[in-house]
């Protein structure tokens, strides 16, 4: 398996006593568009927050590029390449569309860096790039507080995909969103992967099913099954615990 | 509004050499009196500049600049303090009964390692507990509290230590400034124009900070630091820097102030100083340079002639005045004005 890029290795999380996440194993591919989902408390965004390093695992190992990452800080994992997007978007709201691009693009981020060095072309090619791609070209020198909630998330995933990651972790990137914006999310998602690995923590099952090449489903802090979204859906343990229910939910909303 | 005051905001420049032109002049149509007071009050812009970039920019509540202001001024009055006795034991410490001038005190008959520990001691106690608190990830509220604490700890330890610090009369009664009587117009004018260029060079220091893309981090740290660290900052540098920097104006400002006013105690290290400095910069608009130095004079300048012909009224004044501020301008004086600004722009159109 040359092409893997993240391995997780039996990793478990306890808060106060609470397995939320007991011996999870799974790995990544180079290129992957991975699903993460399952019934809330699951431990789907615990995953995510171990893999940037937010939350440190009682045991396990996540081994990111053949190199185990475990004991870096945020900042640093950031740096050899995972990005995060968070469940609520969080952009810099005193700040515009462009200066917000801008702070996520700087291949260094040292203080010393941040004092003296100067726009390059590059950079600038490279941000109107990614703008246009996310729609947000027209907006680029109003303040990011202006934006609308969708904006916000495209915003925020722009800011990730400038900085040039090779793994990034989204967590329900489409909550709050509409229909056409969702599909347009999803596309966006397509092509992301195009160019680096991308995990994402979703309850919307229609946006999983439509845009998804795997699926790990999780329950209770257990892997209850991993697979292309047909095989999954198939799953009779699935379908239990999960899938089912939301049928029934759709049903009764019907 | 945001856009509004970030468009006023790029204008500072031309506002600040509005505001140091006034300033220039100023001597030649006031009273010896009066330049001495306005002095003062650069000394304090200076140290609100400071204030502005941690709080107003970094989103940083800091409740105990007074500590770093009062240290820088405690370095340089250490200096007057041995140049005016002579270089001989000072006369508050052969009252508390020193019969030699403590080791400490020794390297102090230099000046130039009294100003430089005038910046040093602010900065480096800044770093220390900057460090230690950043790092720990010790935030809002708990920072404020904090720093509150340090106010009070600092003055209370100068009360203390009478023999060596003066206790709580401080340190006064300095007649001499590099052989130059303090107490001659000349001075006076001399240390009003030196404090006018460390204010340039304070502003012109923030202005940098502000306009290079570390300005942004620190914006992007008020509004968001675990973006900024999931974007691949480690915010703690930059909080220990800015809170340096804020430490060092302070301590500069502080060393000005010594000479003019010709008293520092401990009482303008404690909490009541260092809330009364943020208000200035709540007053005058958080997050812009010119409102915190405007702010910082004109506030003192009302201060002291309102206290002038009513002591006891100074104190519910500013409280009130900074009640009124939260309520009905909270972008301070500066915000106000870009709104107007802006009205004045819908009814042209």
């Amino acid at each position: 398996m040359g092409n893997t890029i993240l391995t997780l290795e039996n990793i478990s999380v306890t808060f106060d006593g609470f397995k939320a996440v007991q011996n999870v194993s799974t790995h990544i591919e180079q290129g992957e568009l991975r699903f993460f989902i399952g019934p809330n408390g699951a431990g789907k965004t615990t995953l995510l927050d171990v893999i940037c390093g937010k939350i440190k695992p009682v045991s396990g190992d996540v081994i990111f590029k053949g190199k185990n990452i475990l004991k870096k800080k945020e900042h640093e994992i950031v740096n050899i390449g995972i990005g995060r997007k968070f469940q609520v978007p969080s952009v810099f709201t005193s700040l515009t569309i462009y200066e917000n691009m801008q702070l996520a693009y700087a291949p260094k981020k040292t203080l010393v860096n941040s004092l003296f060095s100067r726009q390059d072309k590059q950079e600038k090619e490279k941000i109107e790039k990614i703008l246009v791609k996310t729609s947000l070209a027209d907006h680029k020198d109003e303040v990011a507080g202006a934006l609308s909630h969708g904006q916000k998330q495209w915003l925020e995933i722009a800011m990730l995909l400038v900085t040039g990651h090779n793994l990034l972790l989204m967590d329900e990137p489409v909550a709050g969103m509409g229909r056409a914006e969702t599909d347009k999310t999803g596309e966006l998602l397509k092509e992301v992967a195009k160019t680096c690995s991308v995990i994402v923590v979703e309850h919307d099952m229609e946006f999983v099913r439509s845009f998804a090449n795997s699926v790990t489903v999780l329950h209770e802090g257990k892997v209850l099954c991993e697979g292309p979204m047909e095989q999954v859906q198939n799953d009779p343990r699935v379908i239990e615990v999960y899938l089912g229910r939301g049928r029934e939910t759709d049903a009764q909303n019907q | 509004m945001n856009f509004l005051s970030r468009y006023l905001n790029e204008k500072r420049r031309p506002a600040f050499a509005l505001v140091v032109i006034l300033l220039a002049i100023a001597p030649f149509f006031l009273s010896d009196f009066r330049v001495n007071l306005l002095g003062k009050f650069i000394a304090y812009a200076i140290l609100a500049l400071g204030i502005d970039l941690i709080w107003g920019y970094t989103g940083i509540l800091s409740m105990g600049h007074g500590v770093f202001f009062g240290l820088g001024a405690y370095c340089f009055a250490m200096y007057l303090k041995l140049e005016s006795s002579g270089f001989k034991l000072p006369d508050f410490m052969s009252w508390s009964g020193l019969s030699s001038i403590p080791w400490f005190w020794k390297p102090f008959t230099n000046p130039v390692f009294a100003i430089i520990m005038a910046l040093v001691v602010p900065t480096l106690i800044a770093f220390i507990i900057g460090f230690l608190t950043f790092k720990n990830r010790i935030q809002g509220v708990y920072f404020s509290i904090l720093s509150q604490a340090l106010a009070v700890i600092i003055s209370v330890l100068f009360i203390g230590q009478q023999a060596y610090t003066g206790g709580s009369n401080g340190i006064t009664d300095c007649n001499q400034i590099f052989g130059y009587s303090l107490a001659s117009p000349t001075t006076k004018v001399v240390l009003y124009y030196v404090a006018l260029a460390l204010l340039i060079a304070a502003f012109s220091l923030c202005d940098f900070i502000v306009g290079r893309k570390m300005g942004k981090v620190l914006v992007a740290i008020r509004d968001g630091e675990n973006r900024v660290r999931f974007s691949g900052y480690n915010p703690t540098g930059y909080k220990v820097a800015v809170y340096c920097i804020s430490a060092l104006l302070a301590g500069v400002a502080g060393a000005i102030y010594f000479p003019q006013v010709g008293i520092i105690t401990p009482t303008e290290m404690g909490i009541t100083p260092s809330i009364e400095m943020v208000i200035w910069v709540a007053i005058g608009g958080k997050g812009s340079l010119i409102g915190a130095v405007i702010a910082a004079i004109l506030v003192n300048a009302l201060k002291s002639g309102i206290s002038d012909t009513f002591p006891d009224v100074w104190s519910y004044f500013i409280g009130i005045a900074f009640v009124l501020v939260v309520l009905f301008m909270p972008n301070g004086i500066v915000g106000k004005v870009s709104e107007f600004k802006k009205k004045k722009i819908k009814f042209l159109k």
